[in-house]
């Protein structure tokens, strides 16, 4: 093996090269158990790349086991590259979120850019056609420069790749927080839609078919450091430096449209995104599901600059390609149709009986590994949690100026207006957009016909550590509320698992005891988890973020034209549904006040959270109630004035709870619009929307302002802070 | 029937949607891939918005040099009506057949939501549907869509009465707040916001209707 | 085969956005010094052709056809070094 300057492999075992490339060394050991003899250099990059946590879930998959999968709409769960559900009619909708944080830690607008594409890449390769993006976003303070940095980059790159492509950014929420300072979260979602017999799997089957790449060529985007590390710096190494992966939406929108063709031909047998670990998992994965070998021969890889290794082009995470595997004779057939889309496609390879996975480069053999230990034998690690201890906290905001406290919350930029950031997404292309970001899930319709998809995107990381347990189940259930507010039917959920190291045990706890509360919640409220992705070591140089799952959600609206003018207006009626709790751990009130979340128990009833949920989706669609708007971050009174100021109507609201209790945030409670005298179950009428001012009374405090200034304090949360020049 | 062309090049992402219009509005309507050389048997000529060859270089700058736009100049040449929409707008300019360019936003970011916007021509055979200074509703989604000329041209638009709709709210810092213009002989539109995406008030305005029915009245229009 | 250096710019009425940016953040920087930022485009390629005539009027043709927009930026080239093939 002279032709690439490798290590040999004495020196990967005697100088631990295996570590750098992050194996252990028992996880070196059972690489040599499952070969037979010691891996050569491609060998353990391969063996690096897919026992990593992102591919083979090691410190996850036991909590991931908890979650109900199957359900009588899921035509495809986890395994795949996104889940499948079934919309009635022969068609079903595709989604699925992911995580680039650390991407996009490094370099803000790649980074969120290669998310947007990357996640669009997973539902195009079932086959379906992406009709929705949403994002979930969490920065620290915009007080901080670097922080409004992170926001700019990441905003335009969501936009730049997104508005390229053509797919309308519908939804999306966004947190500021100091526990993610220097790690912001960047999790995308795409939501696709697709008749049910197209629906494809990322397999190689058939003795003889062959192996087709398509889309852009390899270089050396993304590869780990590990060889660039151990060399001396030279020109030469300095020419091997990796580099942050580009996006390219337009060579994206090509492939799309070149997939989405290529899976209507007969001949297509499999085909999967080369996403994290590209060629690498691609193959690898496509052979084990298919319990067929592949033989792969990479001088045909179509590449940027000569030179490039098999171990390089085995890791590299260039963007925007797609991996094929097409009866035996058709290649042609496909190869002419990527030559008319205008991009980069060759053979490299067939399926073979062998069970491995073989790579030559010019008839040298670099790599041949059994496909199914690859995958199944990662290994899984169970640790032990420690729960931490319960905080004991008497909370008392009673002598608080609360007028104070609500123009500080609807001013900041959690609370706020995301007018900002939603602005710069093109959130109608398509022409389906039927309710787009700003107050509210995002509603999309399926083309040519009545029915439509809700979708929302959801994290409460507050709740979580106060709670892990009842916050697990209250992230579920936010998004289940979300669903519901637009009418729409639940249908079923992703997850992106965003948590510091689980070699800590307080967060191996957090993750353990979250986990198991959204496992609960997901069986109580119907919406069986099929598709996620889990982002460990989520942590800044002092801290940990706080534990983060966020929950993409997606629902059915039968016939969406009943939501062809529904508005609201001066005179209507405001209900507040369920109780009011003094409920404070993990609120954004002790967060203004105390600058902490004290670890309490919160308290979630999943059983009343789903009856009430249905209850009023059905009320909305029927027409007797005109709005629906869950209670979350800042209590009711930052919810009713988001709904004034979005709105542009004042309101005048008696409500009999203590002052402080505004603030409160226990779950499954919702503000609804409706005329007045509506009997609504667990709901009391708590006054009216007006022409102008804006009034809250309590037991013992009134909050009154102007509407203008409402409106412009929740305005100019965001632009308050971007305006200084960094 | 009127049949129009809907041209697709690479990159195009508002093609079906504007296909879409042609349709509802009761026209035939066809995708012409960018590398056709002709447009004969088409009544008219639609370009959509998206981002042509990525909008590399320039916006609309590459897809100015593709085989079809011959083509393209050859219909406006006929008198056929001519529509570019947002990154269609651009590629209008960029070609010659409507005076200015496209530039950046003032803001130097993408901008996307519903805009008011001002019918100030009313007189053209497209817009005749519309009252003199009517206020609609199109959404507009662009990052360079500040229109720009020098004084000039912009004399010659003012007094050719050339400009046809303008933005009640500039979202863009567009030179005297233009939206859309038309030529000389009134058969080639460019404007950057989005009529296409306003057809159903179920998606927020159906104000862009009209633009496609009064094109397929062309000929009736246009004595 | 020459390589050849081609800048694009703002014709200097137009409005740079990019350029005002820079300018406000290097001030903001406490460089008052700094003013007039204009942001360009620098092309970069090769072409097999030596005549200095012949490359001016190619490289002024495809200038004008599709490298800028003559509405609004402006052009100029320099030829640098042979190209070891």
């Amino acid at each position: 093996m002279s032709r690439f300057n490798e290590p040999a492999i004495e020196d990967i075992r005697n100088q631990k090269l295996y570590a750098e490339m992050g194996l252990t060394d028992a996880e070196y050991e059972k690489v040599i158990d499952i070969l037979g003899r010691e891996p050569n250099y491609t060998e353990t990059g391969i063996f690096s790349v897919m026992w990593s946590e992102h591919c083979s879930y090691k410190h996850s998959k036991p909590f991931l086991k908890q979650f109900p999968t199957s359900g009588e709409r899921v035509l495809m769960g986890p395994g795949e590259g996104a889940g499948v559900v079934d919309i009635g009619d022969n068609q079903a909708v595709v989604f699925k979120v992911e995580s680039h944080n650390h991407p996009s830690a490094v370099e803000p607008y790649q980074g969120a850019a290669t998310g947007v594409g990357g996640i669009i890449r997973d539902i195009v390769s079932i086959g379906a056609r992406p009709v929705g993006l949403l994002n979930s976003l969490r920065f620290g303070e915009l007080t901080g420069a670097n922080n409004r940095r992170l926001l700019r980059g990441v905003v335009s790159g969501i936009g730049g790749y997104g508005n390229c492509i053509g797919i309308p950014t519908v939804s999306g929420e966004v947190e500021f927080d100091p526990s993610y300072d220097g790690n912001p979260l960047v999790n995308a979602m795409c939501v696709g839609v697709m008749d049910h017999d197209k629906v494809q799997k990322g397999t190689a089957k058939g003795i003889g078919n062959k192996v087709i790449y398509v889309g852009l060529k390899t270089g050396r985007d993304g590869i780990h450091g590990a060889t660039f590390a151990s060399e001396e710096l030279s020109e030469e190494s300095e020419s091997k430096r990796p580099s942050v992966q580009i996006g390219d939406p337009f060579t994206g929108k090509k492939l799309m449209e070149a997939t989405l063709a290529a899976i209507d031909q007969p001949e297509l047998v499999g085909i999967q995104d080369m996403g994290a670990a590209g060629l690498t998992s691609s193959s690898s994965e496509m052979a084990a599901k298919g319990e067929a070998g592949m033989n792969l021969y990479l001088e045909q890889v179509p590449v940027r600059e000569a030179g490039i290794s098999p171990y390089e082009m085995m890791l590299s995470e260039t963007q925007e390609r797609m991996l094929l595997v097409v009866e035996d004779g058709t290649e042609q057939k496909f190869l002419d149709m990527f030559e008319n889309f205008e991009l980069d496609a060759a053979v490299i390879g067939e399926v073979t009986d062998s069970d491995r996975l073989k790579l030559y480069y010019e008839d040298e053999l670099y790599a041949d590994i059994p496909v199914q230990p690859l995958s199944d034998e990662a290994p899984v690690y169970i640790l032990e949690g420690r729960k931490p201890q319960t905080d004991e906290k008497i909370y008392d905001y009673s002598k608080e100026d609360l007028n104070k406290v609500f123009d500080e919350l609807t001013g900041h930029p959690t609370h706020g207006s995301k007018r900002y950031i939603y602005e710069q997404y093109d959130n109608q292309v398509g022409s389906n957009t039927v309710q787009k970001s700003g107050f509210g899930s995002g509603v999309v319709r399926v083309e040519g016909t009545k029915k439509a998809i809700a979708m929302a995107i959801d994290g409460k990381s507050r709740y979580v550590y106060a709670d892990p347990y009842n916050g697990g189940k209250e992230v579920v259930a936010q998004a289940f509320r979300s669903i519901i507010a637009t009418g729409a039917e639940p249908l079923a959920m992703t997850d992106c698992l965003n948590y510091g190291s689980p070699e800590n045990p307080e967060i191996y706890s957090q993750l353990e005891e979250s986990t198991k509360g959204m496992a609960e919640a997901c069986r109580a409220l119907v919406t069986p988890v099929v598709s996620g992705n889990v982002s460990l070591y989520n942590e800044n140089r002092t801290a940990s973020i706080l534990p983060t799952p966020v929950i993409g959600m997606v629902g059915l609206i039968e016939d969406v034209n009943f939501m062809d003018g529904l508005s609201i207006g001066t005179g209507d009626a405001l209900y507040l549904v369920g109780e009011t709790e003094k409920s404070f751990a993990g609120s954004q009130i002790e967060k203004l006040i105390d600058n902490e979340v004290s670890k309490q128990t919160r308290e979630i009833d999943l059983e009343l959270e789903y009856s009430r949920g249905m209850d009023l989706r059905r009320r909305l669609t029927e027409g007797d109630i005109r709005k629906i708007s869950p209670v979350g971050r800042g209590g009711i009174a930052v919810k009713l004035a988001q709904l004034a100021a979005f709105h542009g109507l004042g309101l005048d609201v008696s409500v009999d709870i203590d002052g402080e209790d505004l603030f409160a945030e226990n779950a499954s409670r919702y503000i609804v619009v409706a005329d007045a005298g509506k009997e609504i179950k667990d709901a009391v009428e708590i006054g009216r929307l007006t022409e102008e001012g804006f009034r809250i009374k309590t037991r013992d405090a009134e909050i009154r302002r102007d509407l203008a200034e409402v409106a412009e304090a929740w305005e100019g949360a965001i632009p308050k802070c971007m305006t200084s020049v960094d | 029937m009127k049949k129009f062309a809907v041209i697709q090049f690479p990159g195009s992402n508002c093609d079906r949607d504007l296909l879409n219009a042609a349709l509802k509005a009761g026209a035939e309507a066809e995708f012409v891939d960018y590398r056709a050389a002709s447009l004969t048997g088409y009544d008219g000529v639609l370009i959509p918005g998206g981002f042509s060859f990525g909008d590399y270089l320039r916006s609309g700058a590459m897809a100015a040099v593709a085989p079809v736009t011959k083509a393209i100049k050859e219909a406006a040449d006929a008198g056929k009506p001519v529509l570019g929409i947002c990154n269609g707008f651009q590629i209008l300019t960029e070609i010659g057949l409507l005076p200015g360019a496209l530039i950046f936003n003032d803001q130097h970011t993408f901008v996307s939501r519903n805009e008011s916007l001002k019918v100030v021509n009313n007189e053209t055979a497209f817009t005749r549907g519309y009252g003199k200074d009517e206020d609609v509703i199109y959404p507009v989604a662009h990052g360079e869509g500040h229109y720009y000329c020098d004084d000039a041209a912009y004399e010659k638009l003012a007094e050719n009465n050339q400009i046809v709709l303008t933005y009640n709210e500039n979202p863009n810092g567009s030179r005297n707040d233009i939206a859309g213009i038309v030529n000389e002989r009134g058969n080639v539109l460019g404007m950057m916001p989005h009529p296409e995406r306003a057809l159903e008030t179920l998606l927020g305005s159906d104000d862009g209707l009209k633009l496609f029915e009064e094109m397929i009245k062309w000929e009736a229009n246009h004595v | 085969m020459k390589k050849v250096e081609l800048k694009v710019t703002l014709q200097p009425q137009v409005l740079d956005t990019q350029g005002e940016a820079l300018n406000r953040a290097v001030n903001e920087l406490g460089h008052d010094e700094i003013s007039n930022i204009r942001v360009g485009k620098v092309l970069y390629f090769d072409i097999d052709e030596t005549e200095a005539d012949n490359i001016d009027r190619i490289v002024k043709s495809l200038s004008e056809r599709l490298f800028t927009n003559t509405v609004i930026e402006t052009y100029e080239y320099t030829i640098l070094d042979e190209v070891s093939e």
